[in-house]
């Protein structure tokens, strides 16, 4: 049995390290190299980055997954793997054959008034209660759809109801499907590789026809409009309003060396070439690789592939690395792996409380797994933070995103640090909500889009981002992991005897005994608090000393700085408090619960008042979880203030003489 | 009695009160920021002693809350108090100390802020140099005496006196201002000429103009060609638009037709044969759908129409060259006047504006007079520049220029503008970087440098600072620097290194205390 106990932290270990290094393995590509595609870089949103991207960036826009599920499988048969279309292989189809990606289901639409207005409540794809439909679905509703989204767009951002937000969100997503289709294949061709050779046997003769026309001489009229008309299609298309927006520039630029930012779309590729009196050859692969893969011939596909590669790999290293690290990256998919440990290290942390006192051995076996797994956990999603500043060249916060990644990685150093001091548990428990909620929240917010997003000019510079942003998010972590603490405290403190449990009763041989859990947790409660307000305050001193060196002012009374503000004001109160002996143990508790409801406000409520200079942007679906979650907060602190006969914790220990730590003000 | 008066001042409860109302402060401020704009929650909720009846989530509430100068300095006496009364200087509380007294001269540091520094406004043309800023929302009118050969001599009036009306009288003015009317925010334009032809647009952005046709070919750079068209469609007429060429200064004027936004305009193309209508889905302009109509179709009652556009235009009226005048409209003033640029102009006048984007532009009617009686009636307007702008009057042999304008801080030295640059990232709007290269000329130090400001790197010189602001977004050679003088702006930076060298010595104190005591333990 002792046995049994020292192995299963290592048998854990052992179980999902082996699972992270499967996902590191290089993968096999199938017949067509649809993963060498999907590393080819291509210009999006003002930056570079691979087909992968692209794809998996608008499948979330569309049906807030990144792949697309072939089969849809009930929940319960959680051994059967769906088959998927992968994200690149989707683009791929979408790009080659849209009459067969239009019978994909990649549209959600969740809202039942949308669904019963458009009159398709009972068509579409159904899993989980959610409802999936395709374009072919969609497509007589198409007119219905832009005029409410027409209509919604006239309403004010903050203003808009549930239904206007999900009517923009489908008319964007259908928007922005039509336009991926269109993105190596105009609208109005269906071959362009016809089209290239069209264009090379038009070459030589139309441009003599308007050398002679220039000149003055007679030259050959056929020619000569032909030539024009090709040139007039494709110099519209390539000043297209909206290309390198609405879908991916592909094609590299002509002369990598003197303008490595001059990517263009299919009629820069055509007009180029016009120009240079010579197909383009970039241009000529991926058209020749889609056209592969639409007329199903695996061998061109794949030469083509690999040709363009090795001439990316040439011209232009730099794009080319990009585009295969960040493929990597959207592959490996660290904080997904890294949630899954979480979550698996709170239940075993959730096992180690739970036996804690009755068998005190397992209990000791299970928080050290847990332990394990959180170092495990800590070691993927550190590499993933990693991998992601050296993608983007910028330091770890840069828009919301990053920030829940990176509150959630400064919750699990803290809460790792505390159970190595001490070793109840409490540390794991910490450390893996943090961890999971916040990677959770980070999902959620990669639905908006793109999360590696060019930085508008003000923020462009990497020494305030690695300064305040990433000082003022850590006050943020340590002011959440002191209202965890405080939120464990009193849960523990009401249901629980283990308030008043000594440190060292279980199975913790090292740590110090003399001390009961709940004085311990208010030993931290008040240390993390400590951090937080240097953290809170050194942060938003910075903030300030930024904007003085922006535009001229330390402080303007911004929602956002505000919103730091509180949080270094609270902090400060809770010490205040402390020291002047207002609040003792329970009431320093309750104040970093609250801690957590102003921690979110600044967070995310300052950015739904939708002004101020820095705000990121309007979001809508987290405005409920943010009540919700106010509220849970409140609740909590109801609980605290309840009297001490109703904590078990202290309905035992109220009876043993001279027992109640609890009753003495902490000695700071 | 004073015992008690100081314990209450040194006391932890205060600070722990304060700290409170300074939470909710801070809250309730930042709400009401939505209701009542950035600029004015500031001045009543943080630069104010008290606020009565607070906004917070669209609603008033009956509440009388302190505001920020009253917290802030209550904070600061029970700091200083504490201090006073309990200074040690024991190496155990050096932290808190070191803590306090950076809280203490950041407090004291923006209180100066508030009270001494200067935001202005320097808006340059490339190849320009100016030796002034100007302020976001004051004005000035300035009576400068020209007759001096050997400097100028300038008086100026501020804004305040203008809007309190009556008569100004001082020494150092050659005549006496009767301010005969005031308007906050207005709108002065030239009243239309007689011969000028109402366009009877019932919609759209020209709806109550008229329009001067110029026969003159060679009359005037500033013509423009213009159309009124009417719109009609299966379900009945849509308006009636006056559609003019676009200068620089106009919006796209964006129409709604069955429920669908268009953009009209008249554009010079001479790719397409020179003058022509284009009319296209919003935001499609140049684009494949969008629609023209030459010159040559624009007849009086001629009827356009196109397969790909489902609507029907009837032509009212074509003019190749013309001048556009807005009509009076029912609250419009004709205000009397006797002489000026602006003789025979009317003023409209417009709500006063609150928010940081935009800025009121007052107009004034001043009556000048001597002993012998009134000399003369002006117009001024601050929404006038250049020559315009200036009137010019003779009394007892001088010449006086007297404008109306924002008010204006000089330099000694001056700032050219060199090039400004205003880069995007590729395929997007995202700006990626705005640069104003500037040469600075100061020939009392006999400087004369070139400096590149950009966001996140101003210039710092001789107590003011220029800031990369903005851009005009109709012009690209234009650039618009923030200047602010600001003498105490260094008092954070040092306030940030004492609190954060305070804090981590009292908490290193109390972590290795505590880690000590563990170890004993």
């Amino acid at each position: 049995m002792k046995l049994i106990y020292k192995f299963l932290p290592w048998f854990f270990l052992a179980l999902f390290a082996s699972e992270v290094v499967a996902v590191l393995a290089p993968k096999p590509d199938g017949v067509y190299h649809v993963r060498d595609f999907g590393r080819l870089p291509v210009l999006m949103n003002g930056r570079v980055q691979p087909f992968d991207s692209v794809a998996r960036n608008s499948l979330l826009q569309m049906r807030s997954t990144a792949d697309v599920a072939l089969e849809e499988v009930p929940a319960w048969k959680f051994w059967h793997h769906p088959e998927k279309l992968k994200s690149t292989a989707w683009l791929l189809e979408l790009m080659s054959q849209p009459d067969k990606a239009d019978d994909r289901p990649v549209f959600l639409i969740h809202h039942p008034e949308l669904l019963s207005e458009l009159g398709i409540e009972n068509i579409g794809v159904e899993k989980s209660g959610l409802r999936y439909y395709t374009f072919n679905q969609l497509r007589p509703h198409i007119p219905e759809i832009l005029e409410q989204n027409r209509q919604a767009e006239m309403v004010d951002d903050s203003s808009r109801n549930p239904l206007q937000r999900q009517v923009i969100k489908l008319g964007n997503a259908v928007f922005l499907y039509q336009k991926l289709k269109f993105t190596l294949c105009p609208q109005d061709e269906s071959d362009m590789n016809a089209v290239l050779e069209q264009v090379q046997s038009t070459i030589p003769s139309g441009i003599q026809a308007f050398d002679l026309k220039d000149a003055g001489k007679p030259y050959d009229k056929a020619a000569y409009d032909h030539m024009l008309k090709i040139a007039t299609e494709f110099d519209t298309l390539q000043h297209e309003p909206g290309a390198g927006q609405n879908y991916p520039l592909a094609i590299p630029p002509v002369d990598p060396k003197t303008s490595p930012d001059e990517w263009g779309n299919v009629g820069y590729g055509v007009m180029t070439s016009i120009q240079a009196r010579e197909l383009f050859p970039p241009l000529v692969w991926l058209e020749n690789a889609i056209g592969a893969y639409r007329e199903g011939d695996p061998a061109l596909f794949n030469e083509s592939v690999t040709k363009y590669s090795s001439w990316l790999q040439e011209y232009m290293p730099k794009e080319a690395a990009k585009g295969r690290h960040e493929f990597f990256f959207n592959d490996i998919k660290a904080f997904l792996h890294a949630m899954i440990i979480y979550i698996f290290a709170l239940v075993l942390t959730g096992g180690s409380l739970l036996t804690f006192g009755t068998a005190n051995q397992l209990s000791e076996s299970l928080r050290r797994s847990a332990f394990y797994l959180i170092m495990l956990a800590g070691v993927v999603h550190t590499s993933g933070l990693i991998f992601r500043m050296v993608l983007e060249g910028r330091p770890p916060v840069t828009n919301l995103y990053s920030s829940a990644i990176f509150i959630g990685w400064g919750a699990m150093v803290l809460g790792l640090v505390l159970e190595r001091i001490y070793r109840i548990g409490i540390g794991n428990g910490v450390a893996s909500i943090a961890g999971f909620v916040t990677l959770m929240i980070a999902h959620n917010l990669a639905l908006g889009g793109d999360t590696m997003e060019m930085l508008r000019a003000v923020l462009d510079t990497n020494f305030w981002l690695a300064t305040h942003v990433v000082v003022v998010t850590l006050g943020y972590a340590s002011t959440f992991v002191a209202g965890l603490l405080a939120l464990g405290y009193v849960a523990l403190g009401v249901f629980t005897p283990l308030l008043s449990q000594k440190l060292g009763d279980g199975g913790a041989k090292k740590s110090a005994s003399g001390m009961d859990v709940g004085k311990a947790l208010a030993k931290m409660v008040y240390g993390i608090v400590c951090f937080a307000t240097l953290f809170s305050f050194v942060g938003t001193v910075l903030g300030g000393i930024w904007a003085d060196q922006s535009w001229g002012r330390f402080w303007g009374w911004d929602p956002k700085e505000n919103g730091a503000l509180l949080i270094v004001i609270w902090n400060a109160t809770i010490l205040h408090a402390r020291w002047g002996g207002i609040i003792r143990e329970r009431g320093l508790m309750n104040m970093a619960i609250f801690g957590n409801i102003v921690t979110s406000f600044s967070w995310f409520g300052v950015n739904m008042l939708g002004i101020g200079l820095h705000s990121y942007g309007f979001m809508d679906a987290a405005f409920d979880w943010l009540r919700a979650f106010i509220v849970s907060q409140l609740i909590m602190i109801a609980l605290g203030l309840t009297p001490r006969h109703f904590w078990r914790s202290f309905k035992t220990t109220a009876a043993a003489p001279g027992v109640s730590a609890s009753k003495q003000p902490a000695a700071t | 009695m004073i015992d008690r008066i100081t314990k209450f001042f040194c006391s932890l409860r205060l600070t722990v009160f304060l700290l409170c109302a300074g939470l909710v402060l801070v809250f309730v401020g930042t709400m009401a920021q939505v209701d009542e704009g950035l600029y004015d929650a500031q001045a009543r909720y943080f630069k104010s002693w008290y606020v009565w009846k607070p906004t917070v989530g669209h609603h008033v509430w009956y509440l009388l809350l302190p505001g920020g100068y009253l917290l802030g300095s209550l904070l600061l006496m029970n700091l200083i108090a504490a201090h006073i009364k309990r200074f040690q200087f024991t190496t155990k509380k050096i932290g808190i100390q070191l803590t306090h007294f950076g809280i203490i001269l950041l407090l004291l540091g923006q209180l100066l802020t508030d009270v001494f520094s200067r935001e202005s406004a320097m808006r340059l043309v490339e190849g320009t140099s100016s030796n002034y800023s100007e302020d976001f929302r004051e004005n000035e009118l300035v009576l400068t005496d020209v007759s001096d050969p050997t400097g100028d001599t300038v008086v100026s009036i501020p804004e305040a006196k203008l809007k309190a009306g009556g008569t100004i009288q001082d020494a150092a003015l050659p005549a006496t201002f009767h301010i005969k009317q005031y308007w906050q925010n207005s709108i002065c334009e030239e009243m239309p000429p007689a011969d000028a032809i109402p366009a009877n647009a019932n919609k759209g952005l020209y709806k109550g103009y008229s329009v001067l046709p110029l026969k003159d070919p060679a009359a005037s750079a500033d013509a423009r060609f213009a159309a009124v068209i009417q719109i009609s469609t299966a379900k009945g007429q849509a308006g009636t638009y006056l559609v003019p060429s676009r200068v620089e200064s106009d919006e796209e004027q964006v129409i709604t037709v069955d429920g669908k936004p268009y953009t009209i305009a008249m554009m010079f193309a001479p790719m397409l044969g020179g003058n022509l209508l284009a009319i296209s889905p919003e935001g499609e302009m140049g684009g494949g759908s969008m629609v023209t109509f030459p010159e040559a179709e624009l007849k009086e009652n001629a009827i356009l129409k196109r397969d790909n556009l489902p609507m029907l235009i009837v032509v009212k009226g074509y003019w190749p060259k013309c001048r556009l005048y807005r009509l009076p409209t029912s609250n419009s003033v004709v205000p009397k006047i006797s002489e000026g640029a602006l003789a025979g102009f009317f003023v409209t006048p417009q709500a006063p504006v609150t928010d940081t984007e935009h800025r009121n532009l007052p107009a004034v009617v001043i009556e000048l007079a001597n002993p012998s009686g009134a000399f003369g009636t002006f117009l001024l307007w601050t929404g006038l520049e250049g020559p315009a702008a200036i009137e010019s009057f003779s009394i007892g042999g001088k010449t006086y220029q007297l404008t109306y304008r924002f008010k204006r801080y000089y330099s000694p030295f001056r700032i050219g503008l060199l090039k400004f640059k205003h880069d995007k990232y590729k395929g997007t709007d995202t700006p990626s970087n705005f640069s104003s290269r500037i040469r600075l000329v100061n020939p009392q130090t006999h400087e004369d440098r070139e400096v590149t400001i950009k966001m996140n790197s101003p210039l710092r010189y001789a107590g003011t600072t220029y800031y990369q602001a903005g851009f005009d977004k109709r012009r690209e050679d234009v650039t618009i620097l923030q200047v602010v003088t600001n003498p105490s702006w260094l008092a954070p930076y040092f306030a940030c290194v004492l609190v954060a060298l305070g804090l981590i010595i009292q908490f290193s104190i109390h972590l290795f205390g505590f880690a000590t005591k563990r170890r004993t333990a």
